[in-house]
């Protein structure tokens, strides 16, 4: 609190800045416009419920074979 | 006067370290060749230190680009006062519209001090280059990666800090190597004594060789939330569990579990980003995944362009679920295999 006392005492020193060439010169880039990315993928948004969400996403991960099976064992096709 | 050979439009700062480049040079040289149109005679890579004579040589026979080399006595590590104050003397004079320096931990070091040194505009994160007749248009990510801005250098010179993985070299173009010429440079370093670099002793076996990463980003909220994540990995077999940068650094996970571009690169299967923004630095390091499933709470989040498939809720509840809906789905096709049920049907 002190020093929040003191420092409301303190005199503020300005900086004006100037707006000439010079100035601006010393920050030359410019942003020219902003965009949204590009997808680079399809992204399918799935919908529904979380529970309905957390299904499909099952079955979708299911149908490509993507998980353990019961016994531990990779679905995956060998070679 | 300055001699024709010593004009360049593009100079091109090598990265290097241990004696071997970083990889991020031939993005640089492959972003200077697309600035130019191609054409490797205007520009000219410059590469600091003591033993640089074989980078030096490989980056020429690779690129097709002139290259200097200013070896430095007693530079054996990177160092950001020796690029600043040996850069802006070599480049000061010199009428260089473009100077590329890597987003690597060394560029966004060193180059936007060198370009307050030389009182040039400065573009970090450059990701995209595009051409409008005779306007380029430098692009960045902004707000986490789910805007783009378009920056332009209307005069003057540009330092450019361009991030690793965005431009790639072809690998099968055939050049006439580059000239190699040498210069001598000395540095007596004042504020700042590098004592030396140790490398980590991270090992990304395990994700690099996994079929399934399940990766974990700011959006998990806590540290406890990593249970979930693990959980989650269980349900896939070869599988391993990752992080993005912050993750990482909070300790949440182990360094040597960071995907991104100062982590390490993995093409699995199955990529599932959990809580992931999708910022340029951890996407760089999975665009090679076949499959990908992101799960954020924001609807906008960057990842999403990254994704097969957009699931927009809190891993925090949706974890959970998933656990739950997988383990029905087991149960279901477990009773159907079970013996005595195989005209069950379903």
């Amino acid at each position: 609190l002190s020093n929040l006392l003191r420092a409301n005492k303190q005199e503020i020193e300005s900086i004006v800045l100037k707006n000439d060439d010079n100035e601006r010169q010393r920050f030359p880039e410019v942003m020219v416009s902003m965009v949204m990315p590009q997808k680079v993928r399809a992204g399918r948004h799935i919908e529904g419920t979380a529970m309905e969400k957390a299904k499909k996403l099952v079955s979708i991960l299911d149908a490509k074979a993507l998980f353990k099976t019961p016994a531990g064992i990779n679905n995956e096709e060998p070679g | 006067m300055k001699s024709q050979a010593e004009r360049y439009n593009t100079v091109v700062i090598a990265a290097h370290a241990n004696g071997r480049l970083l990889p991020e040079t031939f993005d640089l040289a492959a972003f200077a060749l697309k600035l130019n149109d191609g054409c490797p005679r205007s520009i000219r890579i410059l590469i600091l230190g003591e033993a640089i004579d074989g980078p030096a040589v490989e980056i020429a026979e690779k690129t097709g680009i002139d290259v200097k080399g200013i070896v430095i006595a007693g530079l054996r590590n990177y160092s950001s006062e020796a690029y600043r104050q040996i850069l802006a003397r070599e480049l000061e004079a010199k009428e260089v519209a473009y100077i590329c320096a890597p987003h690597n931990s060394q560029g966004t070091d060193y180059a936007p001090a060198l370009a307050a040194s030389l009182n040039s505009a400065c573009i970090s994160g450059i990701t995209g280059l595009l051409k409008n007749g005779e306007d380029l248009i430098f692009q960045k990510d902004v707000f986490g990666g789910k805007i783009k801005a378009n920056m332009a250098v209307p005069v003057g010179q540009a330092v450019l800090i361009v991030q690793p993985g965005s431009f790639r070299l072809d690998s099968g173009r055939k050049v006439a190597p580059g000239r190699v010429t040498w210069s001598t440079a000395r540095h007596t370093p004042k504020r700042l004594h590098v004592l030396g670099i140790r490398q980590s002793e991270a090992d990304f076996a395990d994700i690099t060789a996994a079929r399934v990463v399940v990766a974990a980003g700011n959006g998990i909220g806590e540290q406890e939330n990593m249970a979930l994540i693990n959980e989650l990995a269980t349900l896939f077999s070869k599988s391993a569990v990752a992080g993005t940068r912050i993750v990482c650094d909070r300790g949440w996970l182990p360094l040597n579990r960071q995907v991104g571009v100062t982590g390490v690169s993995v093409s699995p299967a199955l990529y599932i980003a959990c809580g992931v923004s999708g910022a340029t630095q951890h996407v760089m390091g999975m665009r090679g995944a076949g499959f990908v499933v992101a799960i954020n709470t924001d609807s906008h989040a960057a990842i999403f362009n990254e994704a097969d498939i957009c699931i927009v809720e809190d891993i925090r509840i949706f974890i959970p679920l998933l656990l739950e809906a997988w383990q029905q789905r087991h149960n279901k096709n477990a009773v159907h295999q079970a013996p005595g049920n195989e005209e069950s049907g379903g």
